[in-house]
């Protein structure tokens, strides 16, 4: 946990919109989340951005 | 909510225990187990707001959950294992969604401090999240600065042209840089911890590339939206310099996300039991010749003829934390260790309460919640009195033999070989290996001095056997021929 979290951050009746999407979140996206370099769409070359290099994970690792 | 838990819930994480074990000069093998209560009062109190699931007052005997292991520091992960309650698998969750779980975290204390965290706001500290040094480190090791010393306005501009496709003219980075630099401090100040230049909190303009990464962020990212995140971004943290102390827990708390992370783990409990969860992984030992406390309560030879261990603990949070500290080379003898903060200054406080210490284990206990939440112990090391009286011995022969070759008496060949004996018994010493790397380490400069001390004498033995002081009068002669002479007259008698 953080170094300093102050009182801590309660899940009261104001939140539970947040909540709502909050447990959404953790169903399913959390685990099919990605950065947009570990993606498909990242081995492209983006307009006005130049080559990614031999470095990029893209390229290293295409289709993880 | 367990990562920032209010007063109802601190009690959920019951106990933390971290096992220390210094296996060699390099490696230090961590086994950490969390202890948490019974979860169902914390969901009952959760999922129904949800609208998801109607619990009708009971849970389902087995749910999955999220919870959190440790917070680590940003490096690769090494010899890492993680074990659920019962032995059942426990799945370190993606990195992913690490980032994504501690920008909410830091959006739910930014509302609890009464400044909410905006949307564009929001990216930047998903940015400073998702950076990894290494990166920067371990694709441009050239540009990685030496020690504390912040990173160069160019070798940030490289790194942005080269692992992050963003080619910046110098003039806008600049105005980036100046732009940030208030944040920057606010960041370091709630912090309170030693500069990192490779902390994404501390060099903002290394978040930077880390943008356009960011899934909700509009693809082609151009400069100028780059500009308009960070402007949000350093408004943000001005109203909330503004709050006083109630926001000191955002900002540390994304400072801190600057060079840590949150190891989460996804494991499947049952709600009504406590449950266990285990991580093994291994660190870096860092070892150092010198104390590095200097204040006057080390003494002088513990301050200069011990070395030290340095491990860093996170004993922070509710719930009560033991470690314990050992190492796997019986050889080695560890000292009580000294507790201090990141600075290398003492702890006045430490809150311990129940202490348990030998030659080769110390292991404290401690249930107050104000103890430090990061703190480092110093762990003095020495070699175990069998090993280092033989070495002290043979030091001081060999010390002696030196003197007595070096000084201008007059020796035959003779006694020079017998004065040379010790050196026998420094090289058995020397050609000993040790059980451990970190034996070795430790009687590293022991073992120095006796190799100086050996070449001495072979040098000098070298130029007695050349001419050098040796006695004009009886160049052949030798104890052993003047033994038999003196036999030969007593026999026939």
């Amino acid at each position: 946990m953080p170094k300093n979290y102050g009182a801590g951050v309660a899940g009261g009746a104001a939140r539970v919109g947040g909540l709502r999407s909050f447990v959404r979140l953790g169903r399913r996206e959390l685990w099919v989340r990605l950065d947009r370099n570990m993606i498909a769409g990242a081995r492209k070359e983006p307009a006005g951005r130049p080559s990614a290099g031999p470095s990029s994970p893209a390229e290293l690792a295409p289709g993880s | 909510m367990l990562l920032a838990p209010p007063a109802e819930y601190q009690g959920l994480r019951r106990r933390v225990v971290d096992q220390f074990t210094i296996v060699s000069a390099n490696r230090c093998q961590l086994a950490r187990s969390i202890n948490w209560g019974p979860l169902d009062g914390l969901l009952n109190s959760i999922v129904p707001g949800t609208g998801r699931l109607d619990t009708a007052g009971r849970l389902p005997p087995e749910v999955c959950l999220l919870l959190p292991i440790s917070t680590l520091p940003k490096r690769a992960l090494v010899g890492f294992d993680l074990v659920g309650p019962g032995g059942s698998d426990a799945h370190l969750m993606p990195y992913g969604t690490s980032v994504a779980i501690q920008g909410n975290l830091i959006a739910l204390l930014a509302e609890a401090a009464g400044c909410p965290l905006p949307g564009p706001a929001r990216r930047v500290v998903d940015a400073i999240s998702r950076f990894r040094p290494g990166r920067l480190s371990g694709n441009l090791p050239r540009l990685a600065p030496r020690g504390d010393r912040p990173l160069s306005f160019e070798a940030v501009r490289t790194y942005l042209d080269a692992e992050a496709d963003l080619v910046v003219p110098a003039p806008t980075l600049r105005s980036w840089q100046e732009l940030l630099e208030p944040a920057q401090t606010l960041l370091g100040r709630a912090l309170d911890e030693p500069f990192d230049p490779l902390s994404s909190a501390d060099t903002l303009l290394l978040a930077v590339g880390e943008l356009w990464r960011d899934p909700d962020v509009p693809t082609p990212l151009e400069i100028g939206h780059i500009e308009y995140y960070l402007r949000e971004f350093t408004t943000w943290i001005d109203e909330l310099s503004l709050a006083g102390a109630a926001a000191t827990p955002v900002l540390s708390t994304v400072a801190e996300y600057g060079r840590r992370w949150e190891a989460l783990a996804a494991v499947i409990v049952d709600p009504y039991r406590p449950c266990l969860i285990k991580m093994k992984e291994e660190r870096r030992t860092i070892l150092a010749r010198r104390h590095p406390v200097r204040d006057g309560q080390v003494p002088v030879r513990q301050r200069w003829l011990t070395p030290v261990a340095l491990v860093d603990i996170d004993p922070g949070g509710p719930g009560s934390y033991h470690v314990s500290i050992g190492t796997d080379d019986s050889s080695i003898e560890l000292s009580t260790p000294i507790t201090v903060d990141l600075w290398h200054r003492r702890i006045a406080r430490t809150y311990v309460e129940d202490v348990h210490g030998n030659r080769e284990v110390y292991a404290f206990y401690s249930t107050d919640a104000r103890r430090a939440a990061r703190a480092r112990l110093v762990v003095g090391l020495s070699v175990s009195p069998d090993v280092w009286r033989v070495a002290a011995a043979i030091g001081i022969l060999m010390s002696l033999t030196v003197a007595l070759s070096a000084l201008p008496f007059q020796l035959g060949a003779d006694a020079v070989a017998v004065v040379a004996v010790p050196s026998s018994f420094a090289a058995t010493v020397l050609l000993t290996r040790e059980r451990s790397s970190l034996a070795a380490w430790v009687l590293g400069p022991t073992k120095q001095a006796l190799l100086a001390l050996l070449v001495a004498l072979a040098v000098l033995s070298g130029l007695r056997a050349l001419g050098w002081h040796t006695p004009p009068d009886e160049p052949a002669s030798s104890i052993m021929s003047g033994q038999a002479q003196e036999t030969g007259r007593r026999g026939p008698g």
